[in-house]
């Protein structure tokens, strides 16, 4: 058994709790994006979706070193804040990389380094294989009870809930509204 | 637009008319059914799905999904409230100040551009007039939000220059790419959805602003290449906003981030925000809340927190608050009483009240 030292165990929580809910919901649709994009030869859409799993995951990182919690829209959150240079500066060479492809072959070499940027991010939140798609039939509901797993810890840290309230067991029997769970899936509401 | 849908269903065997049935009667009859998303843009791919988006006359709906994998591809089924989404469309394009209004206008422009731009399915005449008319404003609508937003950006990225030059080039970023969807917006290529920025610059045949949204993604990679990126970003934005009517000085609007709170202590104050950081205002240091002659203390904290000013103006504790991530930034245009620096705006909080968030604890 290892033992390690955890001076913030809010953040510990914060990362785990927000980022498991964000890989489910958001990490995973733009890394589809780029396969997609990938396939399809859309060059431009491949860097954009490069870009945005990236960024998701340094605000994801910078939760368990000075940031908060990812926000849709906020002019000034520092998706870097807290993160050492080294980690920063690898990020934002894997995004530079496919930013600079020039045509699809070269876009589809840079994008290996998105995906592996990925996979390090999903190995640092505990899973040791790549997570149930919530966008696919399969994995739609395995991907709902993971998000469901972090309620404890989320609420025990007293950190606003990183899934919409209507995920919660006893809430939304009977009721409709924005990104509530449906018959089949939840709509994408924010963190 | 059908066609494009044609293309992606046949090889799912399925057909143009069998998406109908995908929308439930439950919140009674829609009165407008539309099939609305990247694939019938002409953007779609592997990763695509469809999205139906239907008007219904439910109160319990406002925004509520439903989905559906069982014919090989994902349908995402949308129902809007009938009452909702007219008033949405009605609506004046007012700027948004606080967080909940720029979700709301987020949000808006969003439901808005599905039913405008998509492809209607079923309706009722009445409402099948309304999408025409939806549809005619749309674009004048869509380039109105992404030159608000590219201003608003810039204000951030130009805020962020001295302490945070490597997110100050994100924001540059954002700024860049929401121009350019305003550029698109403006010559019909209203599509919501920054991800397909590229495509729809590349249709307008605009090689040279494909050029600019590679460049504006070529963000750098250490602080030691910040400079030469914002000095760009700058001219590119210059040139992109150019014959923009905008403000002589952007109008900037604090309000507390959400779970930003004041905890009080004898004479100190700490702005935090979900107990993970915060800033201390101590009323001893120069200049600092609380000073002889000014304002209380818990005023002054207040005073920070919620402010309306000229960008040149900005206090700089509301400054280092708002580089702290601990305030939400909205700016407009400079408008015929327009609040000055120190002037209490709609909704803002008074001298002498809690701010949203709220000083807690006293000593």
């Amino acid at each position: 058994m290892r033992i390690r030292a955890v001076p913030e165990p809010r953040r510990w929580a914060a990362f785990r709790c927000y980022g498991i809910y964000g890989q489910i919901m958001e990490v995973q649709a733009f890394v589809e994006d780029l396969e997609g994009a990938l396939d399809a030869g859309q060059l431009p859409v491949t860097k954009f979706a490069g870009l945005s799993v990236v960024r998701y995951c340094l605000s994801v990182r910078a939760l368990l070193a000075g940031g908060f919690p990812p926000d849709v829209g906020d002019a000034t959150a520092d998706l870097f804040a807290g993160l050492s240079d080294a980690e920063t500066g690898a990020a934002l060479t894997v995004i530079r990389r496919l930013a600079e492809a020039e045509d699809m072959a070269a876009a589809r070499a840079a994008a290996d380094g998105v995906f592996a940027y990925v996979r390090d991010f999903e190995r640092d939140l505990g899973f040791a294989e790549k997570p149930p798609s919530v966008r696919r039939a399969e994995g739609l509901f395995p991907a709902l009870r993971l998000a469901r797993e972090i309620i404890p810890v989320n609420q025990a840290a007293a950190l606003p809930l990183a899934l919409p309230a209507e995920w919660l067991p006893q809430a939304g029997a009977g009721k409709a509204g924005a990104g509530q769970a449906g018959a089949g899936q939840a709509g994408a509401g924010g963190a | 637009m059908r066609d494009h849908l044609e293309r992606f269903l046949a090889p799912h065997g399925t057909e143009y008319e069998d998406l109908r049935r995908e929308v439930d009667d439950s919140f009674g009859e829609p009165r407008l059914v539309v099939a609305a998303g990247s694939v019938l843009q002409g953007f779609g791919n592997s990763a695509s799905d469809v999205d139906l988006h239907a008007v219904v006359d439910d109160g319990r709906v406002t925004d509520f999904h439903v989905s559906f994998h069982d014919r090989g591809f994902s349908v995402d089924v949308n129902y809007v409230e009938e009452t909702w989404i007219k008033d949405a469309a009605a609506r004046p394009l007012v700027p948004p100040r606080t967080r909940p209004e720029w979700k709301d206008e987020q949000r808006r422009l969003t439901q808005l551009g599905r039913f405008a731009l998509g492809l209607p399915l079923a309706g009722r005449d009445d409402w099948l007039a309304w999408r025409l008319d939806a549809a005619s404003a749309f674009a004048a609508h869509a380039a109105w939000w992404w030159r608000a937003e590219a201003l608003r950006f810039r204000v951030a990225a130009e805020l962020l220059v001295p302490a945070k030059p490597l997110l100050a080039a994100q924001r540059y970023c954002d700024a860049g790419l929401a121009a350019l969807d305003a550029v698109a917006a403006a010559a019909g290529e209203a599509y919501v959805g920054t991800k397909w920025l590229g495509l729809k610059l590349t249709r307008l045949g605009r090689c040279d602003l494909l050029a600019d949204h590679t460049r504006f993604l070529s963000l750098p990679r250490s602080p030691a290449e910040a400079p030469d990126y914002v000095a760009w970003a700058r001219g590119a934005l210059d040139a992109l906003t150019a014959g923009w009517a905008g403000p002589a000085e952007p109008v900037v609007h604090v309000t507390p981030a959400p779970g930003t709170q004041v905890w009080k202590v004898r004479s100190s104050y700490l702005v935090q925000r979900l107990g993970l950081a915060g800033l201390e205002l101590t009323p001893n240091a120069p200049g600092a809340p609380g000073a002889p002659g000014g304002p209380t203390a818990a005023a002054a904290v207040d005073g920070v927190m919620t402010w309306s000013g000229p960008v040149s103006a900005l206090p700089e504790e509301t400054r280092e608050l708002l580089l702290a991530g601990l305030l939400w930034l909205a700016v407009t245009a400079a408008e015929p009483g327009e609040t000055t620096p120190g002037e209490t705006a709609p909704g803002q909080t008074a001298p002498g009240q809690a701010a949203p968030g709220g000083v807690e604890g006293t000593a």
